[in-house]
């Protein structure tokens, strides 16, 4: 009896390894946006899988396969494992972004001088603004522009509202944008 | 629709987010107007640019696969470990079932009122109440650190995993975070070097307690039967653990050491210390490899022999 137990997790467990370990290039995407070093990216993959396979008899397909539910249990491990860490009061600089990320009333569309900016030559600039976004910021933009997720399911995803989900991710591409900006007009500067 | 749109309005255009009726009377109200149309243009540009820059060298490594394999193996070992009966889990898995568990947060809820209420009129005052049994360690926890050290010792791939903190300072700083009191592995290893033993490393353990054991490995290659490794399993004390030693419940007190002899229930040697904050267990390969160990570990810790 306790080898067929142990033989239907086994199979269980080679079923979930084999659907889950597709999305790993998806969760180690994630991890290093939140996490920012590979050690630290790498221990968040393996925590969250060992907390998936745990917790899979919960597992509910709602669309999308397992990368959603992967990437829910790899927020809520890192924001635990971060509040763990992280024992000192907020600061008010914090508070005042916190603030910052309720959904704002439309506002008129910056007026960015980008013209003339080569695309193709911004990445660098733009990677380092990207490392600079506070991580609810970077993870938000993963989630839309390279994962290419509906804001509705960002929201799932983060337990958050929609309403903050686009106004992070309105931030997160003024910031960028702004950065450009800055670039468009040195770029102009050198070239007159 | 009004005659400036919004930003809102461009990002929402931009990620696909408008209605189509919405999306269509933008992107109209956009043709008639270059100013706004380059600004959709950017939004389109941004989203490609920070598509590639997010994607770029976030390529797991190439090891990652293989480690998050061996964890899922290693979970699935801990929970058959676990696992009581599948009587036990069916009954489980029907207490689970949403409507069920229902049922059975409600009965769990007014059971604990009903009980407050009965404790709160012929209840006896709470400093008279009786302590809850003690942890035995040597049932609980010390044939798992033992079966662990013994698993660690014959698989290289287990023992690599484990020594993931190579340098005592990492080690100790890592594992002091994750078991959130300050693990000393640094004095722990001065003193055992001058015993023979080398830090292996150091790493996060499901055992004895999941989710908060650390586990420290050494070797040694000077012993007369072999090379040798030394497990140290660290817990958080807790506080309420024993060790039952000739049929007597002995309580764990800070500062004492207790060495478990092998026995019919007892595999290997096993010496247990708590500081009174965290408990340490030691396993060695043989019979004997530890000598000197607990010594050591004694006057790094100033601890009082039992």
């Amino acid at each position: 009896m306790r080898r067929s137990i142990a033989g239907d997790l086994a199979v269980e467990r080679e079923r979930f390894e084999k659907l889950a370990l597709e999305h790993l290039a998806a969760v180690y995407r994630l991890a290093m946006q939140l996490a920012r070093h590979p050690d630290g990216a790498s221990d968040l993959v393996q925590e969250t899988y060992v907390k998936a396979l745990r917790v899979s008899e919960g597992f509910m397909e709602q669309g999308g396969g397992m990368r959603p539910w992967l990437f829910k249990i790899l927020q809520n491990v890192f924001y635990t494992s971060l509040a763990k860490s992280k024992r000192a009061p907020v600061s008010v600089d914090e508070l005042h972004a916190a603030v910052a990320d309720d959904p704002r009333p439309d506002e008129p569309a910056h007026a960015w001088d980008l013209e003339g900016l080569d695309w193709e030559h911004v990445d660098e600039r733009l990677k380092s603004a990207v490392e600079q976004l506070r991580p609810e910021y970077r993870s938000v933009l993963l989630l839309w522009g390279v994962e290419g997720f509906k804001y509705r399911e960002i929201a799932q995803i983060q337990e958050i509202p929609i309403g903050t989900v686009m106004s992070r991710l309105h931030r997160a591409r003024s910031i960028l944008a702004d950065q450009l900006a800055d670039l468009a007009e040195e770029t102009g500067h050198k070239q007159g | 629709m009004s005659e400036t749109p919004t930003a809102r309005m461009i990002m929402l255009l931009c990620d696909g987010e408008l209605a189509p009726r919405e999306a269509e009377a933008l992107q109209r109200l956009l043709e008639s107007d270059p100013c706004q149309r380059s600004r959709l243009e950017l939004q389109r540009g941004l989203r490609r640019r920070v598509a590639a820059v997010l994607q770029t060298g976030c390529e797991p490594p190439p090891g990652l696969a293989d480690r998050v394999r061996r964890s899922l193996a290693e979970t699935q070992h801990q929970i058959e470990s676990t696992e009581e009966s599948p009587r036990g889990s069916l009954v489980w898995s029907w207490l689970r079932g949403p409507q069920r568990a229902n049922v059975f947060y409600v009965a769990a809820s007014l059971t604990l009122v009903a009980g407050a209420v009965l404790v709160g009129i012929f209840g006896r005052p709470i400093d008279q109440w009786r302590r809850p049994a003690p942890l035995n360690l040597v049932s609980e926890a010390v044939p798992y650190v033992a079966d662990e050290h013994i698993r660690c010792a014959g698989s290289a791939p287990s023992r690599l995993e484990k020594a993931k903190f190579k340098s005592p300072e990492k080690a100790a700083s890592k594992l002091s975070d994750w078991l959130s009191a300050p693990v000393r592995v640094v004095g722990m290893t001065e003193n055992l070097r001058q015993t023979g033993w080398e830090f292996l490393g150091g790493g996060y353990c499901g055992v004895p307690v999941a989710e908060r054991s650390a586990h420290l490995l050494y070797t040694r290659q000077d012993l007369p039967q072999g090379p040798a490794m030394l497990s140290i399993f660290i817990v958080p004390d807790d506080g309420g653990y024993s060790v039952k030693r000739w049929g007597r419940e002995v309580p764990l007190e800070p500062g004492a050491l207790i060495e478990l002899l092998p026995g019919p229930n007892l595999g290997r040697e096993v010496t247990i210390y708590s500081d009174g904050v965290l408990v340490y267990f030691m396993v060695a390969c043989y019979s004997g490899a530890l000598d000197g160990v607990p010594n050591a570990i004694e006057d790094a810790l100033k601890a009082p022999r039992r």
